[in-house]
């Protein structure tokens, strides 16, 4: 665990500079006077803030048989380096996270790098294959947080029904991105104008909302608490807003690429914007944007870094995915300060929200809890380009783009997994 | 030589209605010339020319070939076959082969909508690209023989009604015909077909839509049928053929509602008893073949403003 001091910080919810001593990973003392302790490594952090870690609810690091390759490391590390400090690790992965020995190695591996605190989601079902349902209280006990179905097209209710049913016999949290098989089926880009002018098949705002009305069907016959991931159109929004204003257990997040971004900046198949859920139309960016600040409960990064030989393709034989940890915290407080939103609703929305839905211990910015936190700069200006970045790829709609404000700093669980200052 | 819209022919999107014109009465003067000029020729001998057809294609390969030999370009078919495509070789990998090879045009049909685009952004700027189809994108070299065609029949293009019969959803001419023809002044453009294979989004690229034939093909001058594509079906979009044919099918007593002047195209190729009669494919309103013979000269003129700016 590290010791050092950081100055003339300042804290995302108080005013004055503060300095802060953190000692064996946990912080001791917050004083507006500075400390005298020799022989403590001290930072100076004038004009920069201080906020509690990132708690990302959907972010692709890697492969779980990948965990001592490059790619997994980086991705830990690209993660420190947006602030995130835990992270949902998904099941669609290789192999899938439906065996017990998976979450362990997973635990293991993901430990022996720095990056943020790794959270397995069980696959709901086997494979999900949507088949069989998994063994979900051995994967709890072997350490999944929560169950989910990742991104993987939903293709059978009835499978989909009993695994909501077994969960919920075993009180375990449920987290599904609503995603229909059949309309989405090569499905990458929204239904619509754009869709039309560039010969693609467009995706339907169904794809959402048949699943989303499915699944509230379910919960309010099972009363079992669902948090859906990744909402990316109006139709969505509404149902979910109105489905939890009749007090069903539903929380919900937007991912940063719908909340940003809408299909008018799709040009020359720029396989950048090939994304799970597609980036959607005007008008379901700007209900996104209406319902944000009373709604919706997460904003989530969404980051799954794809190798440049999988995006140099077709747009539809293209992987989907963007790379978005350095850039998530940077483009959102721009955002947030841009329409005048209050930043402590950030906080909320990428912070403390997560915690609460998921259950995890959140330590805040107080003295004698341990350090969980990141420190920014918003005043430092760069252009999210390989060379600035700590991501092995950059494939994303920002790529290119002037980014106002930059993570300096990340410390996860008092161990530092970022450090630029 | 910097790269720009004149370097390559990706979509009609990059034209303006004067270009448009040029490219119109450049292969007006060809298809007219008995000998084609020698400044013509000079600009295009032994150039290098690759057909890059990565999707079978008859009349649109054999006329850029021709068109290509006209012009005294040397051409090298693809062979995707016996290509190390069929090995596993990416696309890019192999246009930057074929690049090495000192290419001077490469002529793209691909099944994937958008990779004449992707190719043109990973091929050296001196190098033109043509689109020879693309997916559902753009055809646009089709939409010029098609606007040719046109021309040759009728004096001016603001006055006409044009209706595009078919499944309009998966046609790449289609869209690069609306394109066209919009650009060149036809005001009254109808697209005809079922939400299925026509939605409704269409009209906000200057068309009206149409669901019921009769009343769309009413006093046009010019039908152009489409192809009703199995292969780009992904799923049931149309009962039957038959159905299809006896809800839009362009037989003789319907185009009894257009007007006397009319003419019917067709990009091809045709399913007989699908999409057009017989009688109608092969009668005086028939323009079919006519544009396979324009095809040679409007490509020819494409090729030439490729190469040479």
């Amino acid at each position: 665990m590290d010791n050092f001091i950081l100055n003339n910080v300042k804290l995302y919810n108080r005013s004055g500079k503060f300095h802060i001593y953190v000692k064996n990973g946990n912080i001791d003392k917050i004083s507006e006077e500075g400390f005298t302790y020799p022989n403590i490594n001290q930072f100076e952090c004038k004009g920069f803030i201080l906020f509690p870690g990132i708690f990302d609810v959907y972010g692709k690091i890697g492969n779980p048989g990948e965990t001592f390759s490059s790619f997994f490391s980086n991705q830990m590390e690209s993660a420190s380096a947006g602030g995130v400090t835990d992270i949902l690790y998904h099941p669609n992965t290789v192999p899938f996270i439906d065996e017990p020995f998976v979450v362990h190695t997973l635990i293991a591996n993901a430990k022996q790098f720095i990056g943020p605190q790794v959270y397995p989601v069980g696959a709901l079902t086997k494979k999900l294959k949507y088949e069989k349902i998994s063994e979900m209280s051995l994967l709890s006990r072997a350490g999944c947080l929560c169950f989910g179905n990742a991104d993987v097209p939903i293709s059978n209710y009835d499978v989909l029904f009993n695994a909501l049913k077994y969960a919920k016999s075993l009180n375990l949290i449920v987290i599904i991105h609503p995603r229909d098989f059949d309309f989405s089926k090569g499905r990458f880009i929204n239904e619509g104008t754009k869709s039309l002018r560039l010969g693609l098949l467009g995706n339907d705002y169904l794809s959402e909302t048949i699943p989303l009305t499915i699944i509230i069907q379910m919960i309010e016959k099972l009363n079992i608490k669902i948090h859906f991931t990744k909402i990316s159109s109006a139709k969505g929004i509404y149902i979910l807003n109105s489905a939890k204003s009749k007090g069903l257990p539903i929380t919900y997040d937007v991912s940063i690429n719908n909340l940003l971004l809408n299909d008018t900046i799709i040009e020359d198949f720029d396989t950048n914007s090939n994304l799970i859920p597609p980036i959607r139309s005007k008008n379901d960016q700007a209900t996104i944007i209406n319902e944000l600040i009373q709604y919706v409960d997460v904003i989530s990064s969404d980051n799954n870094t794809i190798n440049d030989e999988f995006k140099v393709l077709p747009f539809v034989e293209s992987t989907p995915g963007a790379t978005s940890f350095e850039v998530f915290f940077s483009l959102l407080f721009d955002f947030f300060q841009t329409n005048k939103f209050n930043i402590d609703t950030l906080i909320d929305k990428v912070s403390n929200n997560p915690r609460k839905i998921f259950n995890i211990y959140d330590p805040g910015i107080e003295e004698n809890t341990i350090a969980n936190f990141f420190i920014f700069n918003p005043d430092y200006q760069w252009n999210f380009s390989i060379n600035n970045v700590e991501s092995i790829a950059v494939n994303s709609p920002f790529k290119q783009k002037k980014i106002n404000g930059k993570v300096m700093f990340t410390i996860s669980k008092g161990r530092i997994t970022y450090n630029k200052l | 030589m910097a790269k720009n819209k004149n370097t390559n022919f990706i979509s009609t999107e990059f034209l303006d209605k004067r270009e448009i014109k040029s490219i119109l009465e450049s292969a007006n003067e060809i298809y007219n010339a008995r000998n084609f000029s020698n400044s013509l020729i000079k600009n295009c001998k032994d150039k290098l020319i690759f057909n890059l057809f990565f999707e079978p294609s008859t009349r649109t390969r054999t006329t850029f070939e021709i068109a290509a030999s006209n012009l005294q370009a040397k051409v090298v078919n693809f062979n995707i076959e016996n290509s190390s495509q069929s090995k596993g070789e990416s696309l890019i990998d192999t246009i930057s082969n074929l690049s090495a090879m000192r290419a001077d045009c490469f002529i793209i049909r691909h099944k994937m909508s958008g990779a004449a685009n992707l190719i043109a952004k990973h091929t050296p700027i001196n190098i033109g690209i043509i689109n020879a189809g693309d997916g559902s994108h753009a055809h646009p070299t089709q939409a010029l023989v098609d606007a040719f065609t046109v021309s040759k029949q009728f004096n001016n293009f603001s006055n006409l009604k044009l209706a595009i019969v078919g499944d309009i959803l998966h046609s790449r001419v289609a869209r690069s015909q609306i394109d066209v023809f919009n650009k060149l002044g036809i005001e009254d453009i109808r697209l005809i077909g079922p939400e299925t294979i026509l939605p409704k989004e269409f009209e906000k690229f200057g068309v009206s839509i149409h669901r019921n034939i009769e009343n769309g093909i009413k006093d046009v001058n010019v039908i152009i049928c489409l192809r009703i594509q199995n292969e780009r079906m992904s799923s049931m979009l149309l009962p039957s053929k038959k159905e299809y044919f006896a809800l839009y099918g362009l037989t003789e007593k319907r185009i009894k509602y257009c007007s006397n002047d009319l003419i019917v195209m067709h990009p091809g190729p045709i399913n007989r008893g699908v999409e057009i009669d017989s009688a109608v494919a092969d009668s005086a309103f028939s323009m079919i073949l006519n544009q396979v013979s324009y095809g040679v000269a409007v490509r020819m003129a494409i090729i030439n403003k490729v190469l040479n700016g």
